[in-house]
């Protein structure tokens, strides 16, 4: 898989995830591994704004993706990342990619103020 | 993105320069009174900028009424409380640990950052009026599942009001919110009222 190819791919995937009901925001990621692809791409002339915050790193046995997501706060953080996991794997079998890992961490809870009480 | 004057800020209230990626609590109260434009990327794309800014827009949405009367009270105006929002602010935006949700795949790793957990914590105070929650910790293994875990709150409250009701509604909401968005066990929630600040139009009785 070229550069190019992963960044569509990491593309795709982001749009998966962020069209995922519940899924407010996604956010960059804070791994090592997500910190050593966008140091690679900055190498290449990347430039950061242009980057997908989702991160995709081609290993011998598949692909490892990493996405840090902020969720709407009337959902369940659960069952809102066992949906994005949904999406990306369907990602991946559209594009016939094989998955070795998949991350999904919540970093942000996107919260709606309670009702006081007065 | 950070700068040597910037450094010693951050380090005062305790914090590493990548603790808001690089912003301080300062530069994030500046943006948010600006309206958050012009649109900044580094903070909008921050985790931990977004937790702070949540925290920060609570505080503002208590209205200069509540800072006017604290300088009112105290002409010798004690920075202490402010100070320890503020620093509980920026210290509960860091990412922290990572707590796991139970995944049936080996090959899928779930979870929520404590960072996030902290601020769904802070977010309960919007359910308890003049409440400011300054700082919450949680005590425990987080990282492995089914661990007891202890949350340790310290807040202020407003004069006039029942501590103990205070405490109760708090609790509530904060366990409503993390049995939503966690699977922490969860098997003690303590709340300490470290300040009670009065407030006179707030503690008026209603018509």
């Amino acid at each position: 898989m070229t550069t190019t190819e992963q960044a569509v791919l990491a593309a795709a995937i982001e749009g998966a995830v962020r069209a995922t009901a519940g899924v407010s925001a996604v956010y960059r990621s804070a791994s090592v591994i997500s910190h050593l692809l966008r140091a690679g791409a900055a190498a290449l002339g990347v430039r950061p704004e242009d980057e997908p915050l989702v991160s995709v790193a081609e290993t011998e046995d598949g692909v490892v993706v990493e996405a840090s997501i902020g969720v709407e706060s009337n959902t369940r953080s659960g069952d809102t990342l066992r949906a994005v996991r949904a999406a990306v794997d369907a990602v991946l079998e559209r594009q016939g990619v094989r998955r070795e890992s998949l991350t999904l961490t919540v970093v942000h809870v996107h919260a709606a103020a309670p009702e006081p009480v007065v | 993105m950070t700068d040597d004057r910037e450094v010693p800020e951050i380090r005062r209230l305790g914090l590493e320069p990548t603790d808001l990626d690089g912003h301080t609590i300062e530069e994030l109260a500046d943006y948010l009174d600006a309206g958050r434009t012009p649109r900044d990327r580094s903070i909008e794309e921050s985790p931990g900028c977004q937790l702070a800014l949540d925290a920060l827009q609570r505080l503002h949405g208590l209205g200069s009424e509540l800072l006017d009367a604290e300088t009112a009270a105290e002409p010798e105006v004690d920075p202490t409380w402010v100070e320890r929002v503020l620093s509980g602010i920026a210290m509960d935006a860091r990412a922290g640990r990572r707590i796991p949700f139970a995944s049936e795949e080996p090959d899928t790793d779930l979870g929520i950052t404590e960072g996030a957990v902290r601020g769904l914590i802070r977010a309960a105070e919007a359910a308890v009026p003049g409440l400011l929650i300054g700082r919450c910790r949680l005590t425990g293994d987080v990282t492995a599942a089914g661990a007891p875990i202890r949350i340790e709150i310290d807040a202020s409250a407003l004069h006039g009001q029942s501590i103990p009701a205070v405490a109760d509604r708090l609790r509530d909401e904060v366990d409503r919110a993390l049995r939503t968005h966690t699977e922490l066990n969860v098997t003690a929630i303590d709340i300490a009222i470290r300040d009670i600040r009065e407030v006179p139009t707030w503690t008026e009785e209603k018509p």
